[in-house]
């Protein structure tokens, strides 16, 4: 082709590079939903929740078979990344629409869903976009309550779907509320903490919603937190600030963890221990001392994130990771026990389920194939897995 | 690859939304500002190209039909006229395709700091080039009704990026010359009016499903390039109207006609100042509305008398500023 006939293709040129640009673009835009999959398990162990695109799926925790789908084929209108929540015969899940179902946990069928109401201007036009709940469900005897993608707690009736209160922090709330009823509570009144994009934890009343306290992390703080009800504290992981400790009591700052990355699962406890993962790939054992939270080892497992919470099952402490293994590390030195490849992104929770006397570890993958894979906890090896196939 | 881009980017942002007092829409524009600025001489290098490739098309037209039975002797002779005249007609691609990681680095910047969804603030860690930024992640999404990390829920934004994308095609684009003749150069023409229908609606495309805050970055680079031409004196606002007074569009006088000696038959000159004269009776010949419309320039003194004098190897430098008799001794 010479350079004449390029010059006459040369607008033909430019669109292509405009269009491959909108590709790009378009490309970047990430996965559907921009999210993992949200994994639990229910109150006895016999059952995996999973949310991930446009189902809440129950599987049967021994052998993986489904037990139900949620919404039916028909009514597919919305996508799910939250973590489902199982309590007393119902789950609670949040979708990407702002809404929050609740499933009969036996059949699968919707009991209720709650959808924000939004102040219209003209028509279906809206100054308010529509809101993603991107967080878990915690829950009263009466209240569900959960976080907005955007900056907003609601808290729904249980009974029936209908708004209570709600609260706006200045940025989103992607971490699971934690409710202290009154006697987890150190006031000996329900408090309902909430962690926040903005970097704050807040303490408010469960049953109107108002404000009791609020104390800066430091950093964003888009997890879960984790409640230490002998000490009257709550951890959090954060953003640049380390893994925070807060006295619920005195609503202040007790201890700070430094960590080299960020931290996003919150950490698991075991007695006077700490294991935290941090999103540059090291995870940690932290004992809980009268000197603050100090570092018994440390181990750097990869370069990439570990994201969800470690779990610990008797002396293993397991860990996902983004480079798609699973790790399983003593928990007295972090010796490596077994490391099994999935071959796909771990950045969900992990859940462990009892078969028959053995323990099963069940982790979430970004591979649509293999959604959840359940590995034995002995050996990492597959015991079954789910998804499209 | 794309790291190097955009993790310095999501750097800069981040400094400009601490040091701008956590206003994310004023750290998006100085952050457009600075963008702009340093990619400024590519964009002068595409708009003096284009510009240089309008000047000639009359001069290629002339060719096309010269020798519209013969594609490789027509081929030839735009060659050599561009080589004489020292263009690349590849080079209005050139910048924009260097601009195109930029564009994307800052598309994934502002997407990742706003990060509207777990996988992207997810992406976000390990990107700091200044640890001490962590504290100011993610970016405040909420301004005026607009949450920046989704889409506009009124439509504003994305009907905004449509108006100020096309205006400021309408602004800074030159002039298409409309042919007669029909050929490559009407379709080059026609193309080009496709593409100012076609990438403002496919940047509106884009608002209506990307985060807000893309589509702030899209109407502020928008309007800040419309500024940065109109200070420079590259902008006539009377294009919006589609109307260039006649008497200021400028006359083309060839400084040396371009001809293909090799093979050339006898029927058509016998050598390359014979066939030059002929060229050059021809195109006095031609009326002025034929003549391309070339971009008027509030900077130029009397764009209505001045003629292009096509500079001899020269690049795409623009005569018509020169003395009259210094372009004369070139002709």
């Amino acid at each position: 082709m010479s350079i004449s006939s390029v010059k006459h293709r040369l607008p033909h040129l430019r669109l292509g590079i405009l269009l491959l640009l909108a590709v790009v673009l378009t490309a970047c835009g990430g996965v559907a939903g921009g999210s993992w999959a949200g994994i639990s398990s229910d109150l006895d162990g016999e059952m995996i929740l999973v949310s991930y695109n446009q189902t809440v799926t129950a599987l049967n925790a021994v052998s993986g078979a489904v037990l139900w789908e949620y919404p039916d084929e028909d009514n597919r209108n919305a996508q799910f990344f939250a973590v489902p929540v199982a309590d007393n015969g119902s789950v609670y899940v949040g979708d990407y629409s702002g809404r929050l179902h609740a499933i009969d946990s036996e059949t699968g069928t919707a009991l209720w869903v709650y959808e924000p109401e939004r102040e219209t201007l003209i028509g279906p036009l809206s100054p308010e976009a529509p809101d993603r709940v991107i967080s878990g469900v915690a829950l009263s005897p009466d209240l569900a309550f959960f976080g907005l993608g955007s900056r907003n707690v609601v808290a729904v009736s249980r009974e029936d779907a209908s708004e209570v209160w709600t609260f706006e922090t200045e940025h989103g709330v992607w971490g699971t509320p934690l409710y202290l009823d009154a006697e987890a509570s150190p006031s000996g009144e329900p408090m309902l903490l909430v962690t926040s994009l903005d970097h704050h934890l807040y303490a408010l009343n469960p049953e109107t919603g108002d404000e009791l306290w609020r104390v800066n992390l430091g950093g964003a703080a888009p997890g879960d937190m984790l409640a230490d009800p002998e000490r009257q504290r709550v951890y959090v992981g954060t953003f640049g600030a380390g893994v925070v400790a807060v006295d619920v009591a005195n609503a202040e700052i007790v201890a700070r963890f430094e960590t080299e990355d960020w931290v996003w699962g919150n950490p698991a406890m075991d007695g006077d221990r700490l294991y935290i993962g941090d999103l540059g790939g090291n995870l940690y054992a932290v004992d809980i001392t009268e000197d603050g939270l100090v570092q018994d080892w440390k181990q750097n497992l990869t370069t990439e994130a570990l994201r969800g919470t470690p779990l610990v099952i008797g002396n293993l402490v397991i860990v996902g990771s983004e480079d798609g293994r699973v790790f399983a590390r003593n928990t007295e030195d972090g010796t490596g026990v077994w490391a099994t490849n999935v071959e796909a992104k771990v950045l969900t929770e992990l859940v462990s389920v009892e078969d028959e006397g053995a323990t099963r570890v069940v982790a979430g993958t970004d591979n649509r194939e293999r959604l959840i894979v359940a590995l034995n906890v002995d050996n990492g090896q597959g015991a079954w897995t789910y998804g499209d196939n | 690859m794309l790291d190097l881009i955009i993790n310095p980017f999501i750097t800069i942002l981040l400094f400009l939304y601490q040091v701008l007092g956590g206003n994310v829409v004023l750290a998006i524009v100085v952050f457009t500002i600075l963008v702009r600025l340093a990619t400024m001489p590519l964009t002068l290098k595409q708009q003096r190209s284009t510009k240089a490739m309008q000047e000639l098309q009359p001069e290629l037209k002339r060719i096309q039909e010269k020798y519209k039975n013969d594609r490789e002797r027509a081929a030839q002779a735009q060659m050599e006229l561009y080589r004489q005249y020292g263009v690349n007609p590849l080079a209005g691609c050139l910048p924009l395709l260097i601009q195109f990681p930029i564009l994307i680095g800052l598309y994934r910047a502002i997407v990742a700091t706003l990060a509207a969804t777990p996988l992207e603030l997810l992406d976000l860690s390990g990107r700091l080039w200044v640890p001490s930024l962590a504290s100011q992640v993610p970016l405040q999404s909420h301004w005026l009704w607009l949450n920046l990390a989704v889409p506009d829920p009124l439509y504003i934004l994305p009907v905004l990026v449509v108006i100020t994308t096309w205006l400021q095609q309408k602004l800074l684009m030159p002039a298409t010359p409309s042919s007669s003749g029909g050929g490559q150069s009407d379709q080059a023409a026609a193309m080009s009016r496709q593409m100012m229908t076609i990438m403002p609606l496919m940047f509106g495309v884009f608002s209506l499903s990307f985060a807000s805050g893309l589509s702030i970055y899209f109407i502020a680079s928008n309007l800040i390039g419309i500024a940065q031409y109109a200070a420079m004196g590259r902008i006539d606002f009377r294009r919006l109207t589609g109307r260039v007074p006649e008497e200021e569009t400028p006359k083309v006088v060839e400084s040396e006609a371009v001809t293909v000696v090799e093979d050339a038959p006898a029927a058509e000159g016998t050598g390359k100042r014979a066939q030059g004269k002929k060229s050059k009776q021809r195109r006095a010949d031609k009326p002025a509305s034929s003549q391309p419309k070339a971009q008027p320039s509030a900077s130029r003194p009397s764009p209505a008398t001045a003629p292009i004098v096509k500079p001899k190897r020269a690049g795409i430098r623009d005569t018509r500023v020169e003395p009259r008799s210094k372009s004369k001794a070139k002709s």
